[in-house]
């Protein structure tokens, strides 16, 4: 599981896609104000969608944000 | 005392050039210098070679110098190199017709000693092309140049500070551009890749410039 993540949905969560899918890492890439960001996040082999944590959310990718904005 | 751009993925995040706006800036740096032909042109802290590269591939007799043996490394493969110091450079006076410094002024606590090094090395006219972390404001900050955070900002000074300077050592700044951009998105990068903190809430902003100064022709030294 990645650093960033801290989490490992299979042995620590029964988390599963809405759509019923096992989530399962995958390289993914979030991109903002032009900038690829790559990280392995949990994601639905299904449907496609991508869970980002919330510790993800409120830490690297907020601090990322403040500095792209200039905040 | 390590510098931030010696972190092993520094080189890896943000490329060979090591500075904001990479290789690109780097052309443009050069293409606005507008060297003559054949030009000898000096890189001051050249890094792993970059624009070293850049230079002898345009056919410039260029040399580079850095203080970092492991830089030096990998900038013997681009052009001829010399380790050294921007204090106390080892070329005689007069010996470049230009020279390039990218990101290293905010390095350098003495800046004033490396540009009189830098003015001794050019010939008069010769032109100086400078791109360096900036303060957009002249809030005293508090600067350190300790580097603490394993960040470049803190030895930023403010653009007045950096042409104040230029011209005490004799040189006209004929233009000059910001890319605050090119710096917002580096230091992302850093620090989405964990090479660097999120730089602390700071009390001035910062930008990144693009300066280039020219050698007075005259004999005359402006005013410090």
């Amino acid at each position: 599981m990645s650093k960033e993540t801290d989490i490992n949905f299979h042995e620590e969560t029964n988390w599963r896609c809405s759509c019923g899918g096992e989530l399962t890492l995958h390289k993914v890439a979030a991109h903002y104000l032009g900038n690829r960001f790559e990280i392995e996040l949990p994601a639905c082999s299904q449907c496609g969608f991508i869970l980002v944590p919330e510790s993800l959310a409120v830490g690297k990718m907020l601090e990322v944000e403040k500095i792209l904005e200039d905040k | 005392m390590t510098l931030p751009y010696e972190h092993p993925r520094w080189r890896q995040v943000i490329g060979e050039a090591l500075h904001p706006g990479g290789e690109c800036l780097s052309r443009r740096l050069l293409s606005l210098c507008a060297f003559p032909p054949g030009s000898r042109v000096l890189d001051a802290g050249c890094g792993a070679g970059a624009t070293l590269g850049l230079l002898t591939e345009g056919g410039f007799d260029a040399v580079g110098l850095d203080r970092a043996d492991d830089l030096l490394l990998h900038a013997r493969y681009r052009g001829p190199v010399v380790k050294g110091d921007l204090r106390q450079l080892p070329f005689k006076d007069g010996s470049f017709d230009g020279a390039i410094c990218e990101c290293v002024l905010t390095q350098q606590e003495d800046l004033s000693q490396v540009l009189i090094e830098l003015a001794r090395v050019l010939k008069r006219g010769g032109v100086l092309g400078v791109t360096d972390i900036f303060a957009t404001n002249h809030i005293d900050c508090g600067r350190d140049f300790r580097v603490k955070d394993g960040s470049c900002i803190n030895g930023a000074r403010p653009a007045s500070e950096m042409d104040e300077a230029f011209k005490a050592h004799g040189f006209e700044i004929p233009f000059f551009e910001a890319h605050p951009k090119l710096l917002r998105d580096c230091t992302a990068q850093l620090v989405w890749a964990g090479v660097i903190e999120a730089p602390p809430k700071m009390c001035c902003s910062l930008s990144y410039g693009l300066w280039l100064c020219r050698k007075a022709s005259s004999q005359g030294m402006a005013e410090g």
